[in-house]
């Protein structure tokens, strides 16, 4: 199999990798870059466990052929910090309890933050629809949908000059 | 892992056009592609990467039409303004597919030709009488997107061509349209059944004129539902005429039963979804 090399960036840093065009952007980020937040659940872009954004927008990172991502930016779970400090998501994540077992923690976020990044200040419905890509087998979505909330306002506050 | 394959990635339209006609698979958004390579369904010797093809992913505007190039995602109908401006039908079709992920990756094109019959952007695309612009090395040629679709997973494509574009006449400000969708939720269901209506409407006199009907997954392709549109022509829309119209939705349709819901069930089905898309249009 002729490899392909692909250029793009990754969580803000210039990648250009020469690898077999059988593989998934998934794959790319968690057995060549190690970048284990991003998780596979179904494979088939059902659950929503492994989502990045691809140019600021949550796509299925299992569905996404790495030579797809060529000249584009992707995000993964991993580049949301900034500084050593979490992002305002994360934070509001922890605050609001929004975890059980994790392992759709992850790719919640990363749909959440697509959402945010269009929309500062989502309705509930907007928020429910946003991650309707993103099973928790947990069902604790009652808690997500909050702290994307107050992830919102957090992040108003703190434009407005508050405290975040 | 996916199974070993060449990969074409195309420089322009030519050398894709190329490839398909020796024999590549065109990747598009790789939703369903890739969910089939997974379960082995198939198994491509070479695949096209049509990604690196900016011009497949425009929208424009004629005086007359939208071209849609075949790359264009579900997400870029939901959120370009010339869509929203005069395709509406067809912007909420799209925003039914799927999930966020899947609609800002899957394409039209890729929707098209799956030829599934309970895909949500081709009820609106039927109803609108959109075109499909097909390419060759020999050239272009257009078709209308009811007589292209021939059977679950079936079109008039040949091996050779290339799906590039959707040329789809704008619609009309007095024109009323709605998709709706009954899926076992609302989001990553695949349709049980679902309709696309327009036509013209004079809310004072409340008469339909020209209207447009396709069902969705309840027959082996999408096709315009002629009897019933017949049946609305002309018609002044109150609640009575409606309830009788829809009822016949029943006799028109031609569905399977399958893991999703019975034949039955959709036929009944295709007479709510209806009664409620025109109650809602006219009320």
């Amino acid at each position: 199999m002729e490899k392909v090399t692909v250029n793009f960036t990754l969580n803000g840093e210039r990648q250009s990798i020469t690898v077999n065009p059988n593989l998934t952007l998934l794959e790319v980020i968690r057995d060549i870059f190690e970048l284990t937040g991003t998780k596979e659940g179904c494979g088939h872009g059902e659950c929503g466990a492994c989502t990045v954004l691809l140019n600021g927008k949550a796509v299925n990172s299992c569905l996404v052929l790495i030579s797809q991502v060529e000249g584009k930016e992707v995000t993964t779970i991993e580049g949301l910090s900034k500084d050593g400090s979490v992002d305002p998501l994360q934070a509001s994540f922890i605050e609001a309890g929004a975890i059980q077992c994790g392992y759709c923690t992850p790719g919640m976020i990363m749909s959440a933050k697509s959402l945010l990044l269009e929309n500062s200040n989502p309705s509930v419905e907007e928020i429910k629809t946003a991650i309707s890509g993103n099973l928790c087998r947990c069902t604790g979505y009652a808690k997500i949908i909050k702290a994307i909330q107050l992830a919102a306002r957090n992040v108003k506050a703190g434009e407005a000059g508050g405290e975040v | 892992m996916l199974k070993a394959f060449e990969l074409i990635r195309p420089g322009d339209l030519a050398e894709a056009v190329a490839a398909v006609a020796d024999g590549a698979i065109p990747l598009a958004g790789g939703t369903d592609l890739l969910v089939r390579m997974k379960k082995g369904i198939i198994a491509p010797k070479k695949i096209v990467d049509l990604s690196g093809l900016k011009e497949l992913r425009e929208i424009k505007e004629d005086e007359e039409n939208i071209i849609l190039g075949s790359l264009v995602t579900h997400g870029d109908v939901v959120n370009s303004e010339l869509t929203n401006k005069y395709l509406s039908l067809l912007v909420q079709g799209c925003r039914t597919v799927g999930s966020p992920q899947i609609r800002n990756t899957g394409t039209l094109g890729g929707n098209i030709i799956n030829a599934s019959p309970a895909a949500d952007s081709v009820p609106p695309l039927v109803a609108l009488g959109a075109k499909v612009v097909l390419s060759s090395v020999n050239g272009e040629r257009e078709m209308k997107i009811e007589e292209f679709l021939v059977g679950p997973g079936k079109t008039l494509k040949r091996p050779d061509e290339l799906l590039t574009g959707i040329v789809v006449k704008k619609m009309k400000p007095e024109e009323r349209c709605l998709y709706r969708k009954l899926g076992q939720r609302k989001a990553l269901a695949i349709s049980i059944a679902s309709v696309a209506v327009k036509f013209g409407f004079d809310p004072v006199t409340k008469r339909c004129t020209n209207p447009a009907i396709a069902f969705g997954a309840v027959g082996p392709v999408v096709k315009r539902a002629v009897e019933l549109e017949r049946l609305l022509e002309q018609r002044i829309l109150d609640q009575q005429t409606i309830k009788e119209i829809s009822l016949k939705a029943r006799e028109f349709c031609d569905p399977i039963s399958d893991i999703r819901a019975s034949a039955e069930y959709r036929r009944e089905m295709c007479c709510s979804l209806l009664y409620e898309a025109l109650y809602e249009l006219t009320c």
